[in-house]
């Protein structure tokens, strides 16, 4: 019982650690700007400053980014579990020459820092006219989803016998029936599990983002804080009201599919 | 591991020489321009209304709700509504996100129409040699009253490329009630100041707070200290045009070792060398600094609504602390930003026509000095009021009595790599990371990139 | 089958687009790099061919980009020996949390899903010297001596860095854990306590060399994430105090967007990714078996 308690107790504090600042967060979100300056830690608010949010939703443009941020980011997403379910199904079933030569220099993508294509993808973009164009985000964060996606997918691959697809194509169905009729159901797991680690990757990329976007117009959610720090430096309460709304939309998700994404996670890591 | 190292190296050439064959489409000043920076020309739905236009405009201003970019907001919104068929796109970064991004415009050639400048070496040489900024005619600008001298910067081999917006210089702010409260006189000479330090420290509260992260008001400071150790803001130039070097001057290594001593009293706010602007700014409007040391351009502080009202009421200006050699009348002053236009634009009447307009005297200099944002490069003489704020007072009392002047702050008189090394060694001076000496062996190396 | 499988346009059409897109996005710009980096350019107008010079330079001649370099080594180091151990451990604790499991995994992961500019904000000013508050905390308690000017001391700096990595992370390196310990048989608990063996025994003889092949996983993960770290140096510090939190990514940022040496940042690039090769060489030949097939 006694071991019990300090198993709790010790949690408990840990869990209070990952989750203090962000309290601290929302907490100074309500206050006024002025508060963030005295000497309490946390404190309750005579009243709440709802004008931080009407600023931040306002000035900060969230909406438009969020929306920007989400359609880029589910776009990178989905393609690449597509590609990469195609590759893998290639590298682990079809039988061909290059087909570790192949493998091997996409697995090398993993450890190529995507901060080294940087520079010179923005002349290459430059040279076909993407600059400020969503592709400009997609067609590297697809790239370089592939790597880590080929991993989890064809290691899940190696554990579904063959059996099951040998038995489609004795009833006539084609290669690509067997992929996306047969194998996507089953990889699923696997699939989820690249499309979550793939989502809190570009989720939160913003230097290219920065970079290669110049209009508001498709300009993504970190922006939008950089945006509003310089416009508000002076104002914590609409900064802190402007991270918070950033924040939450990821943490709802999270906190929504919670038992998907752990299941995946838990799926594809153990088999891959 | 060997085979596909192999593999690389083939796939790499190959590439390679792709990428060398492409070298000639792209390299130089290649005049077309990506379509997609063409502005929208949407058919109007009235006729015989003038073509939509649409200019992007790209500012370093990034607060739009106060001060400076409140003005150059205002002026954009009433253009437009005098000129229905314009549409002004304003992009607005801080400071050094700014400077970054416009590299990245530069080096694709895709610079906006309108382009926030700076009339100094390290920013607007590249543009100009590289043919990106569009001449402008002076005559064009008859009319704004642009202070003798102040389109200098903006001018290479007689042409001009830009416009000054300002008139800057170096003041040390204070906090006349934090003074008032401990017993504190407001330091009149640098040996005050060091003082004055110590016994803010000795109180608990920060004695003098400025942006080092960025790191640009420090060689300004530095040409504060030079001045008043040997009287002559000339000096630094003299080296910086091959004459004699930083080390083994005596000037010089006073001068670091008088910023030493404010190091070594703890004058620098903690923090200081991660505080970017709007950090440090904040430090000083919230009272949890006596002093701010930034340039004139801060005298909307006196207004800003975010900050308390004992602070704004108290708030002051003084040119930097005095020595028997530099009076308060040496000011470091210079022309600072203003604006270009890109070479490129589809439609360089209508910008210098908005450019016109921005610097009528009724609009920018007037707007800018009667709400006490700044000072404009412009004469305003006729806009003095007489209800400026006691801040304002104060700056203009700093600048009118200017004897001598430093001119184009040192690290902005070279190229980007040179001004990194500069703002990088004062900061190593400032955190007390190097000695005097090593720090002047450093300003050479800056020095010895100059072409 | 086998005929359907070795099919030549079947093959094509599944490796092509996807291998195409890796090469043209990943590799190609690689090799522009490398030749960049063999010039001076500006960003702006005209360039000329300097051959190695700026690799030679870095190499030999560039303490920025080796503090860099052991910056990254020192955060991997940290990762190893304190994020993974303590992720490891919670793990096994949270497994062991009956009703509450669900509810600590959850809480110990939402870090990792907040953008990385919210939380590199946040903890800047969490840091503050004056109002952040940390050293509003120790006051509180009466630690006042223990004040510090966290991400203002060059000495500090670092460290706090790695620290809010380290929080970022630590729920990813958990879950990851907490999957591995998922993935092994309730039977084999079962079968351990009827030998009698104690808790702390079942763990450190059964259960931890069972996630070996996780451990790899997480370690695999947990390298290439250290060396490529950017973002939250770059929202935090850009580097500072000194270049006392310089990481290689915002490293070769600074050098071309702010310092304009374009060229020397591409040849930074290159050898970036040098490093991480060879990284990886020596991560896979301590690992003797292959993690997956890189």
């Amino acid at each position: 019982m006694v071991r019990k308690f300090t198993l709790h107790t010790l949690l408990w504090i840990v869990a209070l650690l990952q989750l203090f600042p962000l309290i601290w967060l929302i907490n100074y979100s309500f206050l006024k700007s002025g508060d963030f300056f005295g000497s309490s830690i946390l404190k309750w608010p005579q009243q709440l400053e709802w004008s931080n949010y009407m600023n931040a939703f306002t000035y900060g443009s969230v909406p438009k980014f969020l929306w920007n941020s989400a359609f880029i980011t589910t776009a990178a997403i989905l393609v690449a579990a597509v590609l990469s379910l195609m590759l893998s199904y290639a590298f682990t079933r079809m039988e061909w020459k290059l087909r570790g030569v192949t493998m091997a220099l996409i697995m090398l993508g993993m450890i190529v820092p995507i901060h080294a294509t940087l520079l010179p993808n923005f002349i290459l973009f430059n040279w076909m006219d993407l600059l400020d164009n969503p592709l400009s985000l997609i067609l590297p964060y697809i790239a370089f989803s592939l790597p880590i996606s080929m991993l989890i997918i064809s290691g899940f691959l190696e554990t579904i016998p063959k059996s099951i697809e040998e038995s489609a194509v004795m009833d006539g169905c084609s290669v690509y029936g067997v992929i996306f009729r047969i194998i996507l159901p089953m990889t699923k797991p696997a699939l989820a599990t690249a499309c979550i680690m793939n989502f809190i990757s570009w989720w939160n990329e913003f230097i290219m983002a920065n970079t290669f976007l110049t209009s508001e117009k498709f300009k993504t959610l970190p922006f939008s804080i950089m945006k509003f720090a310089g416009q508000y430096s002076s104002n914590y309460g609409a900064q802190f009201a402007v991270m918070t709304m950033i924040a939450l939309p990821t943490v709802i998700i999270y906190l929504m599919f919670t038992e998907q994404m752990s299941r995946g996670i838990t799926a594809g890591a153990v088999k891959g | 591991m060997k085979k596909w190292l192999t593999i690389c190296a083939a796939v790499i050439l190959v590439f390679t020489m792709a990428a060398c064959g492409n070298k000639n489409t792209n390299n130089g000043n290649n005049p077309t321009n990506s379509p997609s920076n063409a502005p929208e020309t949407t058919p109007s739905a009235d006729n015989g209304t003038p073509e939509q236009i649409t200019l992007k405009f790209f500012s370093a201003l990034a607060d739009r709700s106060n001060g400076m970019g409140k003005i150059e907001q205002a002026i954009i919104d009433s253009y437009m509504q005098e000129n229905p068929n314009v549409k002004i796109e304003v992009e607005a970064l801080q400071d050094e996100p700014y400077k970054a991004k416009a590299k990245v415009y530069a080096s694709t050639e895709s610079l906006p129409d309108i382009i926030q400048s700076w009339g100094q070496p390290s920013f607007i040489k590249p543009l100009i040699d590289s043919g990106m900024l569009l001449e402008l005619n002076p005559s064009d600008f008859e009319s704004s009253g642009f202070i003798a001298g102040s389109t200098d910067g903006f001018s290479q081999d007689g042409k001009l490329y830009g416009l000054p917006r300002n008139t800057d210089f170096l003041v040390l702010y204070y906090n006349k009630k934090l003074f008032d409260d401990n017993g504190i006189a407001v330091p009149a000479t640098v040996a005050d100041l060091v003082e004055v330090s110590k016994q803010f420290r000795a109180k608990g509260i920060n004695p003098i707070t400025t942006n080092a992260m960025e790191g640009w008001s420090l060689p300004i400071w530095f040409e504060y200290a030079q001045q008043r150790t040997s009287g002559d803001f000339n000096k630094i130039d003299a080296v910086l045009n091959g004459e004699g070097t930083f080390s083994g001057n005596a000037d010089f290594l006073a001068a670091a070792q008088s910023i030493l001593d404010l190091a070594d009293a703890k004058a620098f706010a903690d923090g200081f060398l991660t505080a970017d602007y709007g950090t440090s700014r904040n430090l000083f409007g919230q009272g949890q600094a006596a002093m701010y040391v930034m340039g004139n351009w801060e005298a909307g502080l006196a207004t800003d609504e975010n900050f308390p009202a004992e602070f704004r009421d108290n708030v002051g200006a003084i040119s930097y602390p005095t020595s028997d050699k530099g009076k308060a009348s040496d000011l470091a002053a210079w022309f600072g930003g203003g604006y270009s236009i890109s070479k490129s634009t589809k439609h360089p009447e209508e910008a210098v026509k908005f450019m016109q307009y921005f610097f009528k005297p009724e609009n920018w200099a007037k707007q800018l000095w009667q709400t006490g944002s700044g000072t404009p490069a412009q004469k305003f003489d006729e806009f003095l009021t007489g209800e400026e704020s006691a801040l304002q007072k104060g700056l203009v009392d700093v600048f009118g009595s200017t004897t001598s002047a430093s001119n184009t702050p040192f690290h902005d008189l070279g190229t980007d790599e040179y001004k990194t090394k500069v703002m990088e060694a004062h900061q190593k001076l400032f955190g007390k990371a190097i000695s005097p000496e090593d720090f002047l062996k450093e300003l050479d190396a800056a020095v010895a990139l100059l072409p | 089958m086998h005929k359907l499988l070795s099919n030549r346009k079947t093959i094509f059409v599944l490796v092509a687009p996807g291998l195409f897109l890796f090469l043209f996005m990943v590799c190609f710009p690689i090799m522009m790099s490398a030749y960049y980096g063999m010039t001076d350019w500006r960003g702006i107008g005209n360039y000329q061919f300097v051959g190695l010079d700026n690799y030679m330079k870095i190499l030999f001649n560039d303490p920025v980009f080796w503090r860099s370099l052991m910056n990254a080594l020192l955060l991997l180091a940290a990762t190893l020996l304190l994020q993974h151990p303590i992720a490891l451990l919670f793990s096994i604790l949270v497994t062991n949390a009956g009703r509450f499991e669900k509810i600590f995994r959850t809480i110990f992961f939402i870090p990792a899903v907040i953008s990385i500019v919210v939380t590199s904000k946040m903890w800047v000013s969490v840091f503050h010297p004056n109002y952040g508050v940390l050293n509003k905390f120790l006051t509180a308690v009466g630690l006042e001596s223990l004040k510090q000017d966290w991400l203002g001391d060059p000495k500090l700096a670092i460290w706090c860095v790695i620290f809010v990595i380290m929080w970022q992370g630590f729920g990813y390196a958990l879950l990851l854990y907490y999957a591995g310990l998922q993935g092994i048989p309730k039977d084999l608990y079962e079968a351990a306590e009827l030998d009698g063996a104690g808790r702390i025994k079942l763990y450190t003889k059964v259960v931890i060399p069972l996630l070996t092949p996780m451990v790899r996983v997480a370690v695999v993960i947990a390298v290439t994430a250290c060396l490529k770290q950017m973002e939250t140096i770059f929202l935090m510090t850009n580097g500072g105090p000194l270049n006392t939190t310089q990481f290689i990514g915002n490293y070769l940022y600074k050098t071309a967007f702010t310092s304009s040496l374009y060229g020397y940042g591409n040849a930074i690039s290159v050898i970036f990714v040098i490093v991480c090769l060879i990284i990886t060489v020596i991560m896979n030949r301590a690992f003797k078996k292959d993690v997956g097939e890189f």
